[in-house]
């Protein structure tokens, strides 16, 4: 990172030249041509639907547009931002046009298959007490597996890196147990677990705890020899090295086993939801499939994207806050 | 993350012709001749899963068969026996033979608790009752639908592994095409990687209800989750470590008049390998969910979706068995891909092992 | 123990270090066995610098580990303080090779280090600023370790082992990964450092200049078995001067020797 970069989201601006301009007006163009054609064109399929949502959604959007573009002016960061994002920005107004003018505006792609985006909006703005619940409660079984996935993997994957005893006898079970995939397990947890939130949570942590352990200790057996040598003759006790020296080392194999661990809990998840609680944003998707209620399934897709992301981008953000001395671990 | 340790160990070898001799020189194994007359210890130590077997099989026969009553057992005690045969020759050819019997030293007591551990899980059901039916039926009733059985799980595993190859193999090119451009053109990058962090972490299950409708075949559609799965493990890491080359490397290249593709070709992709390698096993392990996924929700075959079904009408002896199949499968692919990995990264001490 | 013992008991009162019949092998890759060091014999005095030379796989690197205490003779008697060394200990000091300093810690922690995992870091944390003003690293307190030169790296490496105030340091080819002229910047830093802690030193060096110039003594090694050829002392008083002929014809023997030993 440089070091303007660094010197703080505060860092005023001192000019801008016309290039940049044409850049942050851009995407208004887009925008403006979103609006436009919704303003402008009758809405024709299906009959006697009139938008409820998305009119109102493009007008927020474009208020927070102009917002950060009036910011951009004085502040460096959100104007290198935004110098970023235009490109992108403008092939998502574009698409939201197409989809737009596609659907509702002509009905050339059909129901219930491809939605318009109002329609996808209604799911979601239309249900929000559902779609809460949902959220919450697929938050709430993600977040406890994985924290039990997170401490079981780190116990296990280091008592397997640290003790040739331990590794002898635990690896062959994370080897059979392991690569077999959480949704695959269900059958059998469903009825091995006391309920079915339980077998869940265990599922979750099942493939929270795989990938964390087997990183972790392929981490720990590479630990480089001297490190821990050094330590040893500046006096450093087990457990000193241990803490201040092996965990530290390992730090990048954990953050890589918690990766996987976060994408394959997901998935755990959903499997979890769609054929055991019956609740969640899984369930939710697999009901709204049986009632082929289309709008419903992308709005879900949608918020289910915005969870994996801001789940891993936290997961990125704390590597990279906790890992400050190095240089070359996954970017996101 | 991998690759960048991987360069750095690459010049510290480069930089100092000879390590410190203690460390190399006392870790391998010394090199044995191939054949060799065992000792006494190392003959009682390849002794120990015989009296697991015969410990198992004398509890077996003689404890009283009590649950379910009237149950009689036929396949337990001939597959002990058969474990025994089979044992007993790979303990005849570990007296001459100085690899296999390093090896086998190795497992006796993983297998000797092994048959007791399995005899332990005998005794809760068929003698004892402690573990019910028909939740968790005895080693002798999973047996027997497993044998019963076979020619379905052949079919369902075969089936599962035609699905899983065609998507590894075609997330895999993919992955790769796209991991080297979006490490090598920035413009690249800038496209591809939102469309990477929004639909790569998101599971299979969720996009198979609108991509078996959007492909209009439930096979394209199940490929197409498995791809993402793959894809995404493969694009994220491969296209980090290429843009985190040394650029001492790249430079280094470039003095020498390597051309552009020689450079991606030559320098950049052999220094990702080991990210590379990473990425594959995430990737395999992320495939395996999107196996499952896809089975239980797309094509509706293989041995996942009978898993569930015979879960369903609490056919659990057969569940056994498909689960046991699975789990052969999949840790076999598994060793498979980390054998293959350890070939690739033969040069590199230290990496994540299996 | 022997009868002999308290007599040897006795030396080391004096001696400090004492390294009797010290014999250490390996076994190769092949399986074939490689003799390290044999019947290797070495005292040495307080506060005295010792170097060691020699071409590689003479052993003088696994002397160092067995003072250290990393690594065990399987024969002969090793006694610091008239004591048997039996594992690490922060009061000998160990500068390794490779100046791989934890690339997670600051300079800062780099250097306390020793401090910290003895649990004296609250009592005498002003100590650590005085040694990263002696070593001239002040300004680079909270720089990481990758940030830093060569050089520097070298300087924190020697203050996180001076800084514990060890009775012997071990020095293995610290200043080997740097150019010349921070060599011999670095190397008059190490005397100005071992006439204020008065530690025994003990180099290991393939550098025969940078030997002569730093040592007392300078014992000769050659390889398979390892052991002694030549123990001479350098009485040039100091700061050396490396063109006087004193120095020159010092060297000029030790090379001869290590010459001769090849042939």
């Amino acid at each position: 990172m440089s070091p303007s970069t660094a010197s703080g989201i505060f860092a005023r601006v001192s000019f801008i030249r016309p290039k940049e301009v044409a850049k942050l007006l851009a995407p208004l163009l887009a925008l403006g041509l979103c609006l436009a054609t919704d303003a402008a064109l009758p809405s024709v399929y299906p009959s006697d639907y009139s938008e409820q949502y998305f009119p109102a959604f493009l007008r927020i959007v474009l208020l927070l547009y102009l917002a950060c573009a009036a910011l951009s002016c004085w502040f460096k960061a959100v104007r290198q931002r935004l110098l970023h994002f235009w490109g992108l920005l403008i092939a998502v107004f574009v698409l939201l046009t197409f989809l737009n003018l596609q659907t509702v505006k002509s009905g050339n792609f059909l129901l219930p298959y491809v939605p318009s985006p109002d329609q996808i909006l209604g799911a979601i703005f239309g249900n929000l007490p559902t779609v809460l619940d949902n959220l919450g409660g697929s938050l709430s079984l993600l977040l406890q597996g994985i924290t039990l996935g997170g401490v079981a993997g780190m116990v296990y994957g280091s008592c397997m890196g640290y003790s040739r005893f331990f590794n002898y006898w635990l690896s062959p079970f994370i080897k059979l147990i392991g690569p077999v995939p959480s949704t695959a397990w269900m059958a059998l947890a469903m009825v091995l677990a006391p309920s079915s939130h339980a077998a869940s949570v265990c599922l979750v942590a099942l493939s929270t705890w795989f990938p964390l352990s087997v990183n972790l200790s392929g981490g720990i057996r590479g630990v480089n020899k001297t490190y821990i040598e050094r330590a040893q003759t500046l006096g450093a006790s087990h457990f000193f090295i241990l803490r201040k020296v092996i965990y530290p080392a390992v730090l990048p194999n954990i953050f890589t086993g918690l990766f996987m661990g976060v994408c394959f809990s997901l998935t755990a998840l959903v499997g979890a939801e769609m054929l055991g609680v019956q609740s969640g944003l899984g369930w939710y998707i697999s009901y709204a499939e049986a009632w082929s209620e289309f709008d419903l399934i992308y709005s879900t897709i949608l918020i289910f994207i915005l969870v994996a992301f801001t789940l891993i981008t936290i997961l990125f953000k704390i590597q990279k806050q906790v890992m400050k001395w190095t240089k070359g671990a996954i970017q996101w | 993350m991998l690759g960048k340790q991987a360069i750095k160990q690459l010049r510290r070898g480069s930089a100092q012709a000879k390590p410190p001799a203690p460390k190399t020189l006392m870790q391998p194994a010394p090199k044995a001749p191939l054949l060799q007359k065992p000792r006494l210890r190392q003959l009682l130590q390849l002794a120990l899963p015989f009296v697991g077997i015969f410990v198992a099989l004398a509890l077996h026969q003689l404890l009283p068969n009590v649950y379910p009553a009237n149950y009689s057992p036929r396949y337990w005690a001939p597959i002990l026996l058969i474990c025994t045969a089979i044992y007993a020759l790979c303990y005849l050819l570990a007296c001459a033979l100085v690899p296999l019997r390093r090896r086998l030293l190795r497992l006796s007591w993983l297998l000797a608790a092994v048959f007791l551990l399995l005899e332990i899980y005998d005794i809760a059901t068929l003698k004892t009752g402690t573990l019910k039916l028909p939740f968790i039926p005895s080693p002798d009733k999973v047996i027997e639908q497993f044998v019963v059985n076979f020619p379905q799980i052949l079919q369902a595993a075969s089936a599962s592994l035609q699905l899983l190859a065609t998507g590894f193999i075609i997330g895999l090119m993919l992955g790769l095409v796209s991991g080297v451009l979006c490490g090598c053109s920035r413009i690249a990058n800038y496209w591809i990687s939102p469309l990477l962090k929004i639909a790569g972490p998101v599971p299979g299950l969720v996009w198979l209800p609108i991509f078996v409708v959007g492909f209009s075949s439930s096979r394209i559609g199940s490929i197409a989750a498995l791809v993402i799965a793959v894809w995404f493990p493969i694009t994220l890491m491969l296209s980090n470590a290429i843009k985190n080359t040394d650029l001492e490397y790249i430079e280094h290249a470039q003095t020498l008049g390597a051309s552009r593709l020689y450079i991606v070709f030559h320098v950049m992709l052999p220094a990702a390998v080991p990210a590379l390698a990473n990425a594959l096993f995430m990737a395999l392990a992320g495939s395996f969910g999107a196996l499952s996924a896809a089975e239980l929700a797309g094509v509706k075959s293989g041995l996942a979706l009978a898993v569930k079904q015979m879960g369903t009408i609490a056919n659990f002896g057969v569940v056994f068995a498909y689960v046991i199949a699975m789990i052969f499968i999949f840790s076999t692919l598994t060793a498979l891909m980390f054998a293959v990995r350890n070939w690739l990264l033969r040069w590199q001490k230290g990496l994540v092992r299996w | 123990m022997d009868e002999g013992s308290h007599s040897v008991v006795e030396e080391t009162r004096q001696r400090q270090l004492l390294a009797r019949d010290i014999t250490r092998a390996f076994i190769n890759e092949d399986g074939s066995e490689l003799v390290a060091l044999k019947d290797f014999s070495l005292e040495i005095n307080k506060g005295q610098i010792i170097a060691l030379v020699g071409p590689s796989g003479c052993g003088k690197s696994t002397f160092l580990r067995l003072v250290a205490g990393l690594d065990e003779p399987q024969a002969g008697t090793l006694l610091y303080n008239g004591q048997p060394i039996a594992g690490p200990s922060p009061d000998r000091g160990f500068v390794f090779q490779q100046t791989n300093l934890y690339p997670w810690l600051t300079v800062a922690n780099n250097v306390a280090f020793g401090l910290k995992a003895r649990g004296l870091y609250h009592e005498q944390k002003h100590r650590v600023q005085e040694m990263i003003d002696l070593m001239g690293l002040s300004g680079f307190e909270k720089a990481w370790p990758h940030q830093i030169s060569g050089g520097m790296a070298s300087r924190v490496a020697l203050a996180q082992t001076f800084i514990q105030d060890p009775g012997v340091i071990l020095l293995d080819e610290p200043l080997s990964a740097l150019d010349a002229f921070t060599r011999a910047i670095i190397q008059d830093e190490i005397v100005a450092l071992w006439q204020q802690f008065e530690p025994i030193i003990i180099l290991v060096s393939h550098d025969v200049e940078e030997a002569v110039y730093l040592a007392d003594r300078v014992v000769v090694m050659t390889p398979r078995p390892g052991r002694q050829i030549a123990d001479l002392a350098i009485d040039l008083p100091r700061p050396r001067e490396r063109t006087a002929p004193d120095f020159i014809q010092i060297r000029r023997e030790i090379l001869q020797l290590l010459k001769s030993e090849e042939r």
